[in-house]
């Protein structure tokens, strides 16, 4: 994979988290459960900045960087706290996996990039009750 | 590359040893870590032989020794992430920086 291709699948990545961490904080009650709602919520803007910045990333490049799909198909019951952080840490991990990507086919200060990326969606994972990993992003060395 | 990685692991181990060693109430919680770095190391295997290193030296109280580990796994995260930067193969690279990942899972776990 080109770095450009493996740049828009990150975007692409990025693009299906935020409307997951959309529906999510849309199924977090703010008063019943405000540690997950805050995490929810800053996991939100978290890909949102990746996002602006993966697209300037390919513009740099000179291509168009891909634009979100009309929708997404995200889990029909997400009317509990568990589901919703399961459904969160799924998608982290989905993420996680594309970053992890995205360092093998880089170089310079976008692997950097990526690297940083990969770190934050592992650290997200903790802060979403998951487990730790023995290799975040890249689960078959392990 | 992969030689200083293995390195920088494998004196956090002797450190981890060593706080083990002396504070036995600590073992729970360095056991996954040693697990977690002997994972690492066998995926850095390349069979060159290691060098040397020096036991490290535990902290005298249990609540400094564990803040001298804390403060351990962060500084071998970095070297990773550093090393991840460098690396000339993607693959290395992609290894290595899920390994800085998985240490500072730990560091904030």
């Amino acid at each position: 994979m080109s770095t450009l291709e493996s740049l828009q699948a990150t975007l692409a990545a990025e693009h299906a988290a935020i409307f997951v961490y959309g529906d999510a904080g849309a199924h977090t009650s703010q008063s019943a459960e405000p540690a997950l709602f805050e995490t929810i919520s800053t996991l939100y803007r978290t890909h949102r900045a990746r996002r602006d910045q993966l697209r300037l990333l390919i513009a740099d490049r000179g291509a168009t960087p891909v634009a979100s799909a009309a929708t997404y198909v995200v889990p029909s019951r997400l009317g509990s706290p568990v589901a919703v952080r399961r459904h969160a840490l799924r998608t982290e991990q989905g993420c996680a996996e594309g970053y992890a990507a995205l360092v093998a086919n880089t170089a310079g200060p976008d692997r950097d990039w990526a690297i940083g990326a990969l770190i934050e969606a592992a650290q997200a994972r903790i802060q979403l009750d998951g487990a730790p990993e023995t290799f975040p992003g890249a689960p078959e060395l392990g | 590359m992969v030689a200083s990685a293995r390195t920088a692991i494998r004196l956090t181990v002797a450190l981890l040893d060593a706080v083990s060693a002396r504070h036995r109430r600590l073992r729970a919680e360095i056991s996954p870590l040693l697990d977690l770095h002997a994972a690492h190391l066998e995926v850095l295997d390349d069979g060159a032989e290691d060098e040397a290193v020096e036991a490290g030296l535990s902290a005298p109280t249990p609540a400094m020794a564990r803040t001298q580990v804390a403060d351990a796994e962060n500084s071998l995260a970095g070297t990773l992430r550093d090393a991840a930067r460098r690396a000339s193969s993607g693959e290395l690279a992609r290894a290595l920086a899920s390994m800085s990942a998985a240490v500072s899972q730990r560091v904030i776990a």
